[in-house]
């Protein structure tokens, strides 16, 4: 929604690499400050194990996507982003990895291990008595140094200081909240403390903020790694495995969201389905424009728990928006014709992806629901995922109809969940709503 | 005595143009000036075609030695020499003509249509207000905010010129047709249909109050029978008299009408992958007649769309 998981390339490379040369300060031989010493000192002991990784589009022989890698162990397994090697997990006929290390010479490994929720891969190498970036064990403290590596935008090995700030609290997955520059091209690149020592993985950024850049903890790294160096095979389709692991993860968000009771605030005299977690974010927006001739307020929640399948697939939103309609002067008529316009739908249904070789068309199902405080016009529709069995969208929508001044529109959406679940929130959802009469 | 025969030269709608009494034979049809029936058609031979009594008394129709020849109308065949059908249309060059003796018997007048009523120019006028009032009751009804005069000024104006132009639209084809205009006619049949068409879509309310979506067929229905009585009642004022094909191509147009806007829905030509395709129809909470279920039941019943989205992966 507003992270951008960093893909590989963009043409503005050559006007930016225009723009630095001019900005070049004179080369005087001065002593070098302390802190630009030490993030030269890291770069110096950690290039070696840096990689560039290249998935090759084998039809045409050009790169699909680029990013980042670094050796994490001394047997040559090598750590980087599940979406830098998305295509080539999902379409393994059609791609093909490449390695370049930093002095050139590349290599051909082969994927190894996925864990598409915390968007992390393993890919095996062959190499061997290779040094390595060891994962740091203990945590960083706010406020300490961080040095990130990678190729940003294929302009060769980058190291970027910045701001260890602790975890991200408004995400559903645990992410580490780093301040510095971290661009495309740098996806699974690590993120060194200044023992040298891996504390995250590079992984995303906020898209048109400053600076907000988000690792991934390095202790998912090392349990990747351990499961990688277990298993020595690669699963025989990494398709199942994507989709395995993509239900478990939004079974786990699920268990979350449905654990406590369910939770209501108040909308003027409605009673509405609300959430007290900290990755659900929801914002009010009063609404009112002087021609109208009723009131509108509008508040919408939603849970940072987007994850990236593939380019054309993004699953994991959870979506609710609440609006009260109030008839200020407006006769019961035109009421009911601004609510069945309201009903009808609006751009918030846009809002998951449309690819038709990854999802089905929807199917409804409608009705009137009685309530004990009253009637609602209820409609659910879900789809299912070509690709990946078990996971469905749904969209509920709820309107209530037994009252000409007053009314209260709630769309809920439900990004690749199994059928069930989304069943069972719908329901759990429906069943908080209230009003007093 | 010979019996009196008629040559009658026919328009191109069927009318007759001109009518020829001959008691006398051979009667002798063509463009040059010493013929009993002259032809203005450059396509005719001076000398064309010839009537003449056979020596069994019949009448028979014959070609005088024309280079375009003497055709039957709808058959291919020239006519050498045959019979006199009364029934039957004659061509020479490009001049049809029938040949009827005055013994050829006629049918009994027909009725004045009960849709005269329709010529009134009182209800052309009213209709015309009529559709103004409910085109501004939609807009004003369809609106949560304040509206603006302007805006009912322009769609009234609009509205009017609208009907106006298709009014006088028919009234041209029927200049050419049967030569009269009736726009006034046209006027009220075009605002009759478009207020039919109009209160056909407020049969959603039944859609809403028993929560049944197919009610939108019922709409469709309406609404096309309304056009298919516009049609029929604007061509019926166009030819000079209708029948049964009259109203039967009426209803062909109206379906086509009809078809055209709802086979891309109904047959998912093209459709988003992300329309939803549930009752969108809400209306006054008094007009719903049918009580809610449970939640659980609501659900148990949604149960289905799985089963249906598994057909469609399997597509």
């Amino acid at each position: 929604m507003h992270l951008e998981e960093l893909p590989s390339y963009r043409t503005w490379a050559a006007a930016a690499l225009a723009a630095c040369a001019l900005a070049a300060p004179p080369a005087h031989a001065l002593a070098l400050p302390a802190a630009s010493a030490e993030a030269r000192a890291v770069f110096e002991r950690a290039k070696d194990q840096l990689l560039q990784i290249r998935v090759i589009h084998k039809p045409t022989l050009s790169r699909a996507s680029t990013g980042t890698g670094f050796v994490a162990t001394p047997d040559g397994l090598v750590l980087t982003n599940y979406h830098v090697v998305a295509k080539l997990a999902l379409e393994p006929n059609a791609y093909v990895l490449e390695l370049e290390r930093t002095d050139g010479t590349t290599l051909t490994p082969r994927l190894l291990a996925i864990d598409v929720a915390n968007d992390l891969a393993v890919l095996a190498t062959g190499l061997k008595g290779e040094h390595y970036l060891a994962i740091r064990a203990t945590p960083l403290t706010k406020g300490e140094r961080g040095f990130a590596l990678g190729h940003p935008l294929d302009l060769g090995l980058t190291i970027v200081e910045g701001t260890y700030n602790g975890f991200v609290e408004t995400e559903f997955a645990r992410r580490i909240h780093y301040t510095g520059a971290i661009n495309p091209g740098m996806s699974g690149g690590p993120a060194l403390a200044r023992d040298g020592r891996v504390f995250g993985v590079n992984v995303a950024r906020r898209w048109g903020e400053q600076l907000v850049s988000y690792l991934v903890p390095s202790e998912h790294a090392a349990e990747l790694l351990g499961r990688a160096a277990a298993a020595k095979t690669p699963p025989a389709d990494f398709r199942n495995e994507v989709a395995a692991q993509l239900l478990a993860r939004q079974e786990r968000l699920y268990a979350e969201l449905l654990a406590s009771p369910a939770a209501t605030t108040a909308m003027g005299r409605y009673a509405v389905p609300d959430s007290k977690l900290a990755f659900v974010r929801c914002w009010g927006f009063p609404d009112k424009k002087p021609e109208r001739l009723y009131e509108r307020d509008t508040r919408v929640c939603f849970s940072n728990s987007d994850l990236f399948v593939d380019n054309r697939l993004l699953t994991g939103q959870f979506y609710f928006r609440h609006q009260r309609f109030e008839a200020r002067a407006l006769g019961a008529v035109r009421f009911a014709a601004l609510l069945e316009d309201a009903y009808a739908g609006g751009p918030e249904v846009y809002e998951l992806g449309s690819n038709r070789a990854e999802l089905t068309e929807y199917r409804c199902h409608d009705d009137f629901v009685a309530l004990s405080s009253g009637t609602l016009r209820v409609a659910l529709c879900s789809r299912a995922y070509r690709n990946f069995e078990g996971l469905y969208d749904f969209h509920l929508r709820v309107l209530t109809v037994d009252s000409s001044t007053t009314a209260l529109l709630s769309t809920l959406t439900l990004g690749g969940v199994s059928f069930e679940t989304g069943r069972r929130f719908a329901q759990r959802y429906v069943e908080a709503i209230s009003w007093k009469n | 005595m010979e019996e009196l025969i008629y040559i009658e030269l026919l328009e191109r709608h069927g009318a007759v143009a001109s009518r020829h009494p001959a008691r006398a034979f051979p009667v002798r049809i063509g463009r040059a000036y010493d013929n009993d029936v002259i032809l203005d058609d450059p396509y005719a031979a001076p000398h064309h075609a010839v009537l003449q009594r056979a020596p069994t008394g019949e009448l028979e129709i014959a070609d005088a030695g024309s280079r375009n020849g003497l055709f039957r109308c709808g058959a291919r065949r020239r006519i050498a020499r045959e019979r006199v059908d009364p029934s039957a249309r004659y061509r020479a060059g490009r001049t049809e003509f029938r040949v009827r003796p005055a013994s050829h018997p006629v049918g009994a007048e027909l009725p004045y249509g009960r849709m005269r009523w329709l010529r009134q120019p009182l209800l052309a006028l009213a209709a015309l207000l009529a559709v103004v009032g409910v085109v501004l009751l939609g807009l004003w009804s369809g609106s949560g905010e304040r509206i603006r005069t302007d805006k009912l000024v322009s769609l009234a104006v609009f509205t009017v010129a609208a009907l106006f132009v298709w009014a006088g639209a028919w009234g041209f084809a029927g200049r050419l047709l049967s030569g009269e205009r009736r726009v006034a006619a046209h006027l009220a049949v075009a605002a009759l249909a478009l207020i039919g068409m109009l209160a056909a879509n407020r049969l959603d309310y039944a859609a809403f109050a028993l929560s049944a979506a197919r009610v939108d067929f019922l709409v469709l229905f309406a609404i096309g029978a309304a056009l298919a009585w516009g049609f029929w009642r604007h061509l019926a004022l166009v030819v000079r008299h209708s029948t049964w094909g009259t109203a039967l191509a009426a209803a062909a147009v109206a379906a086509a009408c009809v078809g055209l806007t709802v086979i891309p829905v109904r047959f998912d030509v093209d459709q988003e992958l992300t329309e939803m395709a549930y009752m969108k129809t809400i209306k006054l909470p008094a007009a719903r007649l049918v009580e809610g279920t449970g939640t659980a039941q609501f659900l148990q019943d949604a149960e289905r769309i799985k089963d249906e989205l598994e057909a469609l992966k399997q597509k």
